[in-house]
């Protein structure tokens, strides 16, 4: 059991579902605090309230960057400039494990400033920049894999999957536990599953509580079917788990494996997702929050499924692509593998 | 790979799935007695009663509150200190876990309205979502300011960040002319009975509360 626990963390894989997530999860930040900038709001949300700003005075427990440059205008705009470099940086791959752990320190540093202004999704980014740290994201899709290639260093890249795998466990955590916590009545069938009519409603997070569709029998009834889904969608998520541990042991044959196999409910569950969060988008004004959950979505798919995109989209990259003996190992992958079959 | 870093490796993994699987658990956020004061919470608080009581549980909606604050405040109390060893890390490197997303949707939401004060006379800048009242429209929709503003359902008086929004929003207007004397931040709470339970009525708005910025306070 412990050698089959050791052994299950020490599978490896190629970069490109974890690069994908990196390069997307960068450029969905990098529009976050582009649009905070633009918006003129780099010096209101990073400076107190005695110099205008909205975070409260630095107190007994000053943040870091507060106690080494002060709380002032130039300080904010240090942080900002920070942040954005670094955000660039893991965009780009470039120095992908120094630069996501600045990132990750630096967002944390933003958080301390002004707490009111730090949401979930903040939360999960830094999850996700702390696997980035430690795992081989920058070894495709990058400046890194680029430079490396060009030093003659790049041979066939892989990466160790337990990145892949953890972030995918921190979805189904997230998922699920966002379901379950789901205590108000409306989400429920005794609450005529009318939360998303009312959470369209809210006035500070939706982008349509005006629109007069809103009232219409029809978009009643479209949200009570569509809130029935998101819990039931949420709630059943651990199922998905169920689904990888059966195609990861597809040879051992049976009903349900040839059924899961044949279906690929774990598909499903993430092509729900998608459309899940692009309702997010469309309906709701949550800034990045759909685009940075959508990042992290490549995960579901297992790296070859990618490779086989990038060799269409980027050929030349041979080098980068799994090779027979690596399909079969992943034969007993975890999942994702035999994406079209 | 090393047998030995391959060993260590699944240690730590198993660390790390060890303190986010407890900092992940489903528990409940400490329930204040003031938050059931809140017509949200209390209807939400009613419901469950009667659904209780009618499955074989009879207990009154004042019973069930004070369940409710007892019992997330010690499951709360253990959360919390279950993961103290761990709270530093939690705090340097701002990653945890917590994913009470629309947990509840607020039936009686605040819609934001900005008015500049004139010569004591009060001109309505900004509504929110309101095509003609667009003042500052961009910087109040975006996710970390409204983070400053929101929930306002869940809170019994005004928190100080919005005071501070406030005060940003007099300098605002001050830029663009300095004979503004202030400005006055309001919090309209509009009542959304659902389609199914209109027939009860829909509620009429009203003030949640008022901030007034430096200028005016």
């Amino acid at each position: 059991m412990l050698t089959r626990w050791v052994d299950f963390w020490a599978e490896e894989e190629a970069p490109w579902s974890l690069a994908l997530v990196r390069l997307l999860l960068g450029l969905a930040l990098l529009g976050d605090y582009l649009s905070m900038g633009l918006r003129g709001l780099v010096v209101p949300l990073l400076t107190t309230g005695a110099d205008g700003g909205l975070a409260a005075r630095a107190g007994a427990e000053p943040a870091l960057w507060q106690q080494l440059f002060g709380t002032g205008p130039e300080a904010a705009w240090g942080l900002y400039g920070a942040l954005v470099v670094t955000t660039v940086m893991v965009a780009a791959g470039f120095f992908t494990r120094s630069a996501s752990l600045m990132l990750l320190l630096l967002s944390a540093q933003f958080a301390w400033i002004l707490p009111a202004g730090d949401r979930g999704i903040d939360m999960l980014s830094r999850n996700v920049l702390m696997i980035f740290v430690f795992a081989g994201s920058g070894q495709a899709l990058s400046v890194d894999a680029w430079w490396a290639r060009r030093r003659g260093s790049g041979g066939v890249v892989r990466i160790g999957a337990w990145a892949r795998r953890l972030l995918l466990l921190q979805l189904v955590a997230m998922y699920w536990t966002a379901g379950v916590q789901k205590y108000a009545q409306q989400w429920w069938p005794w609450g005529d599953f009318g939360a998303l009519w009312v959470i369209w409603q809210d006035w500070p997070m939706t982008a349509v509580a005006t629109a007069g569709w809103v009232q219409s029998p029809l978009a009643w009834r479209f949200s009570q079917l569509a809130t029935a889904l998101t819990i039931g969608w949420e709630v059943s998520f651990p199922l998905i788990l169920v689904a990888w541990y059966l195609l990861r042991t597809a040879d051992r044959g049976g009903r349900w494996r040839a059924w899961v196999v044949r279906t690929r409910p774990d598909l499903a569950y993430a092509g729900l997702g998608v459309v899940f969060h692009l309702g997010i988008a469309l309906w709701l004004d949550l800034g990045v929050f759909p685009w940075a959950m959508l990042a992290l979505y490549p995960a579901f798919l297992g790296p070859d499924a990618w490779a086989r995109w990038v060799s269409y989209l980027l050929p030349g990259q041979e080098n980068l692509q799994t090779n027979a003996d690596e399909v079969a190992g992943w034969g007993r992958g975890w999942h994702g593998e035999c994406i079209d079959g | 790979m090393n047998r030995t870093r391959a060993q260590l490796r699944a240690a730590a993994i198993t660390l790390v799935l060890l303190v986010h699987g407890i900092a992940v658990l489903p528990v409940p956020h400490v329930v204040r007695p003031h938050e059931l004061d809140d017509p949200v919470a209390r209807a939400e608080v009613t419901r469950w009663a009667e659904r209780l009581t009618g499955v074989g549980y009879p207990i009154s909606p004042d019973e069930l509150g004070a369940e409710v604050v007892r019992w997330s405040t010690r499951l709360g109390r253990a959360h919390r200190t279950a993961l103290l060893p761990m709270r530093p890390w939690f705090r340097w490197t701002g990653t945890g876990q917590g994913w009470a997303l629309f947990a509840n949707p607020d039936t009686h939401p605040s819609r934001m309205e900005v008015a500049v004060v004139r010569g004591g006379q009060e001109q309505l800048v900004y509504r929110r979502l309101d095509p003609d009242l667009g003042w500052l429209r961009d910087p109040l929709a975006y996710r970390r300011v409204r983070g400053v503003y929101d929930a306002t359902s869940a809170r019994h008086r005004p928190t100080a960040a919005s005071r501070r929004l406030a005060d940003w929003l007099e300098d605002e207007a001050r830029r663009s002319d300095p004979t503004v004397e202030g400005v006055l931040v309001r919090f309209v709470a509009t009542p959304h009975p659902l389609p199914s339970a209109r027939r009860r009525g829909r509620g009429s708005s009203k003030v949640r509360y008022t901030l007034r910025s430096k200028g005016l306070r």
